[in-house]
């Protein structure tokens, strides 16, 4: 089977699911990002993100309660599955990992 | 709630499931930008939204959020990029055809929006109405915007009706430009005064400064924002400091109280400051006031249920109750309708700007008709090779939904492509059309513009797409499949039909461009009675008589002067009217026009003496003397009017010539009878006729002798024939861009034409090969193939040359004075459109009929 790849965009998503956790659905999830990013994200980007996240297995999405306020529609409420943990930390892991391998001297001399 | 056609568009492309998920997402996003930022911009992320989450599906999306609309969509825009690659010739066909035609709309709708939008920024627009007067006179009714000045006070206290007014005086054109000066830096500026409702009624924004000061005190003065910026740097500085006007009436110190924004480019009053009214009254003399003057100009702010037939009622007999001599009626009319309904007969609005607003919105939409016409002709001519692709989809079940949609999809994509390349020409004529129409119009971005544009799109695409997609949506699966495609007599017809469509459109065009140029042509070549050639004139408003007399000394003496005559009138527009002339055996009062001259004047207009003789400088006793062109005489039927006495006002006065006939009025009128009197002392404007050659150097002495003078009053001269032709320059815009119309209106048909000879004749390959071993000549050959297409030119001229003669003949005769409409421009208009269209055709032709047979036989 293909390795499965997490992108960079796809990886924001996906964090902020974790983060959000229990009340994570388009919105909050759109408003967090462009809190964090500083830039305006489009609903349609996010939804194909999580589309995608969620055919790699790596969020779960499940219909949410039925609130008076909206007349009773549906609600997809997301959440990070077990794969999804291990998927961003497997990315960090070879993140850390490259960073570590960075030669010190070379850090120094271009922060000086 | 949010707005529906973007719900609409989210369902139609979103699966069931995903869709209310996106639509809570969205609602709720909704109304939170609802709270914080308001309606339009809550409204437009929504839409910005919509449009993201579908561009996502169909470029990215898989199959469990999106719909089979998605893919269709999708299979749709590949299937027409594929066969605009394939059919290369008539994609560009289509695409410069429309893209021109296109920009020729974008462009008109952009001048007609700026026309329609006159004068409705004012907030009250729709209650805001004009009092005008009819005046019944010999010659019919005359209507005119003057009023007394006490109306507007009158309709406010005495018609409950009114609910605010506001009276202004409009310096005349007749007076000459005014100039407001700070120390010796001096500016025309155009002047209003206006009483204290003025910024109640309309809404022109303050920006410094207190209006009340300006109406409390008679030394004030309000300037505009650029005006301010002229003279002082900066509105700031402005501010308190004294400023001079000088004018026909005034030679006065003003205090700057406030400073306005410029006035709006479509608003019909134009003005760079603003006095109080009661000075200009005061500075006048006891008749101001009087009922029977008409000098200001009244606005009055109506209820919200006031009905508009039954104020004019109430107010039709209001001067006759002040003043029971008056022969002058009321009534009110729109505001916002005064600009483009400027023009009355018999006392009611006729018509005016309107005419040329529908006569371009009409050429617009015909010029975007014969744009759409290429691409249906072109795409149901094509059919016959898409027919297996038809016959597959029907066979599998496509539905004819399913095909309307496909070539809608179609056209769409085209008019898009189009309409991206029309902007780009548009943005790159913008320029060029501005200087014709002499206005500064420019594309803005926003909301009404991109509306605009889209619904331009959406329709020009239904518009071209819509009959062939009927048309080929109905063929028969079985049929198709065949290769077989029988057209019906019906449908060659309405090709043809369309066809003859587009070249009597053409034809139309093409004499109109042709009589509108002869007859500007006439106009500015034709004998005036007067000679205009190397004529100046100049302003002498703030002169005093002694100053004046000096100057004229002064330019008689200078080598390059021959003639030098005063004038408070001129020959291009600007004169007086008066009934007020009384003589033996007067049965019906006549409206003269009055022209009041200086001695000089006649001659220096070269205008011809028939009887009697001109004004003499010699003899000072001619002050108070008149003479009349030929037509007065006749009217008054005087016999032997040399030496008789006619009553000016009361005032007896002696005729001692008469003139010939001179054009005065514009070519749509015939020539009134007219009355020049004389007087002496200082007159508003100094003609001078300048010896050929030597203009730069008389001007320039010329305009030192008035400064010299006038101590730094400056300088503003124009030429008499520039003068008179910029009376007609609405004819000579009509004329250029009647020019450039119709050479794209016969463009896109040529074009059109192009391709369905090229269709045509690949389509007839074989039998042209065959014919040609056979033994047929070039010549037969291309008789062959142009046959069919000479014979829809000669209908098109059969339906275009009556319905453009008809046409002509009613521009025609709203001049009093025009060319014949002679056969020979009907001739030449269709020998023209033949001989274009043989050309466009015989291209084609002869490049087959000279091929070599073999080519076209070898194939199978």
């Amino acid at each position: 089977m293909k390795k499965l790849t997490l992108g960079a965009f796809e990886e924001l998503v996906l964090l902020t699911t974790g983060v959000l956790q229990d009340n994570a659905y388009g919105v909050t999830i759109k408003q967090e990002l462009e809190k964090e990013l500083k830039k305006k994200i489009s609903l349609g980007a996010l939804y194909a993100a999580l589309q995608r996240l969620e055919e790699k297995g790596w969020v779960s999405s499940r219909i949410g309660g039925i609130t008076e306020k909206k007349g009773g529609r549906r609600k997809q409420y997301f959440d990070i599955t077990k794969e999804g943990i291990s998927a961003l930390n497997e990315v960090r892991e070879m993140r850390n990992e490259l960073f570590n391998r960075l030669p010190e001297t070379k850090i120094n001399w271009l922060k000086s | 709630m949010p707005p529906r056609l973007a719900t609409w568009l989210l369902e139609s492309f979103c699966s069931y499931d995903f869709l209310s998920t996106a639509k809570w997402d969205l609602e709720e996003l909704y109304l939170e930008n609802l709270e914080s930022k308001g309606k339009t911009r809550a409204s437009l992320v929504y839409y910005q939204e919509v449009f993201g989450i579908i561009i996502h599906l169909f470029f990215k999306g898989k199959s469990q959020y999106s719909i089979n609309t998605t893919a269709m969509l999708k299979h749709n825009i590949l299937i027409s990029l594929r066969s605009f690659k394939r059919f290369k010739s008539t994609f560009i066909i289509n695409l410069v055809g429309l893209a021109s035609g296109l920009a020729c709309a974008l462009l008109i709708f952009l001048w007609v929006a700026e026309e329609v939008s006159m004068d409705t920024f004012h907030e009250n627009d729709e209650r805001l109405y004009q009092i005008m007067q009819n005046a019944e006179t010999a010659t019919g009714v005359m209507t005119f915007p003057w009023t007394p000045l006490l109306v507007g006070p009158t309709l406010i206290e005495r018609f409950p009706e009114v609910e605010n007014a506001t009276t202004m005086y409009v310096p005349d054109v007749d007076e000459g430009d005014s100039y407001l000066g700070y120390e010796s830096n001096f500016f025309i500026s155009k002047e209003l005064w206006v009483d204290k409702n003025f910024f109640e009624l309309l809404n022109f924004p303050i920006l410094l400064g207190n209006p009340h000061q300006l109406f409390d005190q008679l030394n004030s003065v309000m300037i505009s924002e650029g005006m301010a910026l002229k003279l002082f740097g900066s509105i700031e500085n402005a501010m308190g400091k004294t400023v001079k006007l000088q004018n026909y009436d005034f030679n006065k110190e003003f205090v700057v109280s406030g400073i306005f924004k410029d006035v709006p480019s479509n608003s019909s009053l134009q003005f760079e400051a603003l006095y109080n009214l009661q000075a200009y009254v005061n500075a006048q003399g006891e008749y101001f006031p009087n009922w029977t003057s008409n000098n200001t100009i009244t606005y009055a702010l109506l209820n919200q249920d006031a009905d508009l037939e039954a104020f004019n009622k109430n107010i039709h007999g209001l001067t006759e109750e002040y003043a029971p001599n008056a022969m002058s009626k009321l009534f009110a009319q729109p505001f916002t309708e005064r600009y483009l309904h400027g023009i009355y007969s018999e006392g009611k609005p006729v018509g005016g700007r309107i005419a040329y607003v529908r006569l371009f919105s009409a050429v617009a939409i015909v010029i975007l008709i014969i744009a759409c016409i290429n691409f249906m002709n072109l795409s149901t001519a094509k059919a016959n090779t898409r027919l297996k692709e038809l016959g597959v989809k029907k066979a599998l079940g496509a539905q004819r939904k399913t095909l309307i949609a496909q070539y809608i999809t179609e056209a769409l994509l085209l008019t898009t492509f189009a309409s991206l390349l029309g902007l780009l020409l548009a943005l790159t004529c913008l320029p060029l059309f501005n200087n014709i129409i002499g206005k500064n119009l420019s594309f803005e971005l926003n909301l009404n513009m991109i509306f605009g544009f889209v619904s331009l799109i959406l329709i020009t695409s239904f518009l071209a797409g819509s009959y062939p997609s009927l048309y080929l949506s109905r063929l028969k699966t079985i049929a198709s499949l065949k290769g077989k495609i029988i057209g019906s007599f019906g449908d060659i017809w309405a090709r043809k039909g369309l066809v003859i469509f587009q070249f009597s459109i053409s034809i139309i065009l093409i004499v109109s461009v042709f009589i509108v140029s002869n007859q500007i042509e006439y106009i500015q070549t034709k004998n005036l009675g007067y000679n205009r050639d190397n004529v100046m004139s100049f302003q002498t408003n703030t002169l005093g008589d002694n100053e004046f007399d000096n100057l004229i000394n002064e330019l008689e003496r200078l080598p390059g002067v021959m003639q030098v005559g005063p004038a408070d009138h001129d020959l291009t527009g600007n004169r007086g009217r008066t009934s007020g002339v009384n003589w033996p055996g007067r049965q019906d009062r006549i409206a003269f026009l009055n022209l009041e001259v200086g001695l000089g004047f006649i001659e220096t207009m070269g205008i011809e003496i028939l009887e009697g003789r001109s004004f003499s400088r010699e003899l000072k006793t001619d002050i108070g003397k008149v003479i009349f062109n030929e037509t007065a005489i006749k009217q008054m039927g005087l016999k032997d009017p040399i030496g008789k006495t006619v009553q000016v006002w009361g005032n007896e006065r002696q005729i001692i010539g008469i003139v010939k006939d001179f054009h005065i009025d514009s070519f749509y009128e015939q020539i009134n009878p007219t009355m020049i009197n004389v007087y002496d002392g200082m007159m508003s404007k100094i003609f001078v006729k300048v010896k050929s050659g030597t203009e730069l150097q008389t001007i320039n002495q010329i305009e030192e002798a008035y400064e010299e003078i006038s101590e730094g009053a400056p300088f503003n001269f124009s030429f008499v024939d520039s003068d008179y032709q910029a009376i007609y320059e609405a004819e000579k815009q009509v004329a250029s861009l009647s020019k450039s119309f119709a050479f794209i209106a016969i463009l896109i048909s040529c074009l059109g034409l192009f391709g369905l000879t090229a269709f045509n004749a690949e389509r007839r390959i074989k039998e042209i090969g065959i014919r040609k071993v056979l033994g047929a000549g070039i010549g037969n050959i291309v008789f062959l193939l142009s046959s069919d297409f000479s014979k829809m030119i000669l209908m098109a001229l059969v339906i275009g040359l009556p319905s453009s003669y008809f046409i002509a003949q009613e521009w025609i005769s709203s001049f009093a004075f025009a060319i014949n409409l002679s056969p020979v421009y009907f001739i030449l208009a269709g020998m023209s459109l033949l001989v274009i269209a043989w050309l466009t055709v015989s291209f084609q032709t002869i490049k087959v009929a000279n091929q070599n047979p073999v080519d076209s036989l070898r194939m199978e």
